[in-house]
């Protein structure tokens, strides 16, 4: 049986240039996989509040 | 042959209370019912306990609370068992969980058995997917055609329309990724709320600098207005200044002769110029307070004394006015009239004690006298009647024989008349004719009637004359006695009263001390006693006015000694002094004269007036000094904003940064959804286009065409194409054909799939339809039926009748009305023949 997040983010990362891009797919993949789309867009918030926060 | 559904199990699962059991077979099975009652929970149930999850039950309202367990179940749980088969091997699904606060916080608890062995968890979710043969997420793509799904192709958004497309072609997850990474605005935001931070401490750095130094400026102007020259300003100026305030305060701090503590001519150098400033005016402010004081003190001393002096001399001069006058004397002669005026009233009182007894004992001598004198006049008058005294006794005994006399007589006169009656008595018994003691004939009633006669009147009138007599006797008897009884009270009462007169004038003589007789003379006595007595009072008089004078000339030295005492003590404990008189009076004189110089003193303010002006004065010099140092202080700082707006910057860069990584992970999930979408488009194609044609008959529109019609967002176009002319489908056509695509689309997908699982449910699928698409539907579905397990959710009475029709095996299960139990199920065979299913205790399949 074929995992289908594990295709689907095998599928984007394919179409990815850059390493770390390819890591933050997975970390957003395995949230969507756990949590669905609005632990994703949790996690991108908390991303974007956390840089804004170390100024 | 794959798996297809066998039994079900659910109890307070959605819709589902109390527990109901479905037995179900191959072939079409339509769920039949009004709305509401409870047919999509079943199906429900099939998809929770193999997937765990209800793909649209997402959102604030189902947050808020658990729509999986039922509402009304009273142990606030469901359970979903499920019975598969494949005609040989049989496994076994149970799903359950307690209710939750909400929908998707609390997880549910899997088990199943494969073969005999129990798989739970994750090892039973991996084991159903593998029976599957597809992705779980993929399970509305093979098995469950929503009707959501349905209502979201019908709708007339775009956006709507694609989301529901890629539902059926399984890659609604790479649509929701790409979407929830598209945080173009989110970056936006952020960014803009740096520049703008960025820009305010700028514009604030600049504007600081330049308003601290026209602050200062403006602060010098004035203190320079104010008088003080440059050199004043300076720190060491201002040090100067503080030193000289705090000498001529402990200067005026000694000439108060205050209890303060000196202020130190360094303190500015050693605490700052605004501290060593506040110590000299608190230090200049206590001593005012202690100068206040004083006076106030000082000004009491004045009053006392001078209100002392004059007390005292007002006391001497009343004392002098009394003249000289020898207290003893004055003593002794009060004693001596007083003891004179005791003597008197003494003598008074005697003589008034023997005046009242001798006009008592005149009254009982009185009264005892007259008694005897009655007396005697009542002897000589018995003794006058009878001649002497002892005639009275022979009289009474005259008496006494006389009347014996005469009973004596009355006795025999009582034998005869005794006589008579027996006579009397035998005449009237016997009746004889002779006498019988002189035997004479005789009449007895002639001689009844002469007796009786002669007896009655004779004996009658001696009788009364012996009684008449008698009473005259006894009548007379009786005076004698009373006269002889009244002799001698008379005498012995004479007697006793003569002992009591003798016994007065013996208390008459104790009382006038004299020896009286019967012939004492009261009433001049008395007249003497009454002289005596008014004599005396007069006397008494006299020297009782003497004796009240005396006491109050007494009373009026004791009252100026003990006022001049007073006054001489009141003035001695201000001097503190023990002189007297005018002694006193010349050192309170003396006090009085120092303490009004030391007033002078202190009830001058002027030096510290002077001194807390200047205090004022330089405290203005102080708070430029502060405002230097502030400026200076808040200038050092300056880098440091320099070095957050250097932060600010790197953030908005790093931010940059991610929203570059996030858009391109963006871009590269949209290209692989369209590259998917676009390829399972091509390869459903045929077959898409195959059933949409069953379901729409369209003379020119045979065909369907589904195409990616724009990539950001993802939006398709659905075309129906014919051999004349392609047109839009939302368009042109009718909810029914738009609902037609739905089923198609889903048909389409599930006969692609490889699958194990061969039960296809349907929810709802003839919404708008009219009847002849209803029997194409029927007609597909009965063929669907030949090979798979069908179920079908639907309130439409048409498109019942038409699968009756079409279909070769064929079952209706019907709901009843809603309960807060869940639905009541009955069950339609082939034959329409029905059997009530009981849901409390039947174990029974059907």
């Amino acid at each position: 049986m074929v995992d289908k997040y594990g295709r689907i983010c095998d599928e984007i990362s394919k179409r990815l240039p850059n390493q770390s891009d390819k890591v933050l797919l997975e970390k957003l993949v395995e949230t969507y996989e756990k949590l669905g789309r609005r632990g994703v867009e949790m996690e991108i918030e908390e991303m974007i509040e956390k840089v804004g926060a170390d100024a | 042959m794959g798996f297809s559904i066998e039994n079900l199990s659910v109890s307070g699962f959605r819709g589902v209370n109390s527990e109901i059991q479905v037995g179900l077979q191959t072939g079409v099975t339509l769920l039949f019912g009004a709305n509401g009652s409870g047919k999509t929970s079943v199906l429900q149930a099939v998809e929770w306990v193999l997937t765990g999850s209800l793909p649209y039950m997402t959102g604030q309202d189902f947050f808020r609370e658990d729509a999986v367990v039922n509402v009304f179940n009273p142990e606030r749980n469901c359970v979903v068992k499920l019975e598969l088969t494949d005609g040989i091997n049989k496994t076994v699904c149970l799903r359950w969980r307690k209710m939750g606060k909400s929908t998707s916080r609390r997880s549910s608890s899997l088990s199943a058995t494969f073969d005999g062995t129990s798989l739970k968890g994750s090892e039973a979710q991996t084991a159903i997917e593998k029976l599957l043969g597809v992705p779980i997420s993929d399970f509305s793509k093979v098995a469950f055609l929503h009707q959501e799904s349905i209502r979201e192709l019908i709708s007339v958004d775009p956006k709507e329309r694609s989301r529901a497309i890629d539902r059926l072609l399984g890659t609604f997850e790479v649509r929701e990724l790409s979407e929830a990474l598209d945080v173009r605005r989110a970056v936006a935001t952020k960014e803009s709320q740096l520049v703008e931070r960025m820009e305010n401490l700028t514009r604030d750095k600049v504007q600081f600098t330049i308003s601290m130094r026209a602050r200062l400026n403006k602060y010098k102007d004035n203190v320079k207005a104010a008088g003080y020259d440059e050199s004043e300003l300076s720190a060491e100026g201002l040090s100067r200044t503080i030193a000289n305030l705090a000498e001529t305060t402990n200067r005026l701090v000694r000439k108060y002769n205050a209890q303060l503590l000196h202020v130190g001519a360094s303190s500015a150098k050693e605490h700052g110029a605004r501290s060593a400033l506040a110590s000299i005016e608190s230090t200049v402010k206590l001593l005012d307070r202690h100068r206040l004081k004083t006076v106030g003190e000082l000004e009491k001393r004045k009053a006392e004394i001078t209100n002392a002096s004059r007390d005292l001399a007002l006391a001497i001069q009343e004392f002098d006015s009394l003249g000289t006058t020898n207290m003893e004397e004055l003593v002794a002669q009060k004693k001596e009239v007083s003891e004179e005026v005791k003597r008197l009233d003494a003598v008074l009182a005697s003589l008034s004690q023997t005046l009242g007894s001798v006009v008592v004992l005149e009254s009982k001598f009185t009264s005892t006298r007259k008694r005897i004198e009655d007396l005697q006049a009542s002897t000589t008058r018995i003794i006058a009647k009878y001649g002497d005294k002892s005639r009275v006794t022979n009289a009474k005994v005259k008496y006494g024989e006389e009347i014996a006399a005469l009973r004596a007589a009355a006795e025999s006169f009582s034998l005869l008349i005794q006589l008579l009656s027996l006579a009397l008595e035998y005449v009237n018994s016997v009746g004889p004719e002779y006498c019988p003691v002189c035997g004479q004939a005789i009449v007895p009633a002639k001689l009844q009637v002469e007796l009786k006669g002669k007896a009655s009147s004779e004996a009658s009138a001696r009788l009364n004359a012996m009684i008449s007599t008698r009473k005259e006797l006894e009548s007379k008897l009786e005076g004698v006695k009373q006269d002889e009884i009244e002799l001698q009270t008379s005498e012995r009462m004479g007697e006793s009263e003569k002992k009591r007169l003798d016994e007065l004038l013996v208390d008459v003589s104790k009382v006038m001390n004299e020896n009286a007789t019967v012939g004492f003379d009261f009433a001049s006595r008395i007249e003497i006693i009454k002289n005596q007595m008014q004599s005396l009072n007069g006397h008494t008089v006299t020297q009782r006015t003497k004796l009240n004078e005396l006491e109050e000339r007494d009373l009026r030295l004791r009252k100026a000694s003990q006022k001049l005492r007073s006054a001489e003590r009141n003035l001695q404990s201000p001097l503190d002094s023990e002189s007297l008189g005018t002694t006193l009076l010349a050192e309170a004189a003396s006090a009085l004269s120092k303490t009004e110089e030391t007033l002078k003193v202190y009830g001058e303010s002027v030096e510290i007036d002077e001194l807390l002006a200047h205090i004022q004065r330089v405290q203005v010099v102080v708070g430029y000094q502060d405002n230097v140092e502030e400026s200076e202080a808040l200038e050092k700082e300056l880098p440091k904003v320099s070095e957050l707006i250097g932060r600010l910057e790197r953030s908005r860069g790093e931010i940059s940064k991610l929203a570059g990584s996030l858009g391109a992970i963006r871009q590269a999930a949209l290209a692989y959804g369209e590259e998917t979408v676009t390829s399972e488009l091509t390869s459903l194609g045929e077959l898409i286009s195959s059933y949409f044609s069953r379901m729409l008959g369209h003379p020119t529109f045979g065909g369907i065409r589904l195409v990616v019609e724009k990539r950001e967002p993802l939006i398709y176009s659905v075309r129906a194409e014919g051999a004349l002319a392609t047109t839009y489908i939302p368009t042109r056509f009718s909810t029914a054909q738009m609902n037609s695509v739905a089923i198609s689309l889903f048909l389409a997908s599930n006969e692609k799939m490889q699958s194990n699982f061969e039960t296809i449910m349907i929810d709802d699928p003839t919404q708008g339809m009219d009847s002849a698409h209803k029997e194409a539907l029927a007609s597909i579905v009965s063929s669907l039926g030949e090979a798979k397990q069908v179920l079908i959710a639907s309130q439409d009475e048409d498109f019942r009748e038409a699968l009756s029709r079409y279909c070769g095996r064929f079952t209706v299960l019907e709901f009843g009305q809603w309960s807060a139990d869940g639905p009541s199920i009955s069950k339609s065979d082939e034959n329409q023949k029905q059997i009530v299913i009981d849901e409390e205790t039947s174990q029974s399949h059907f």
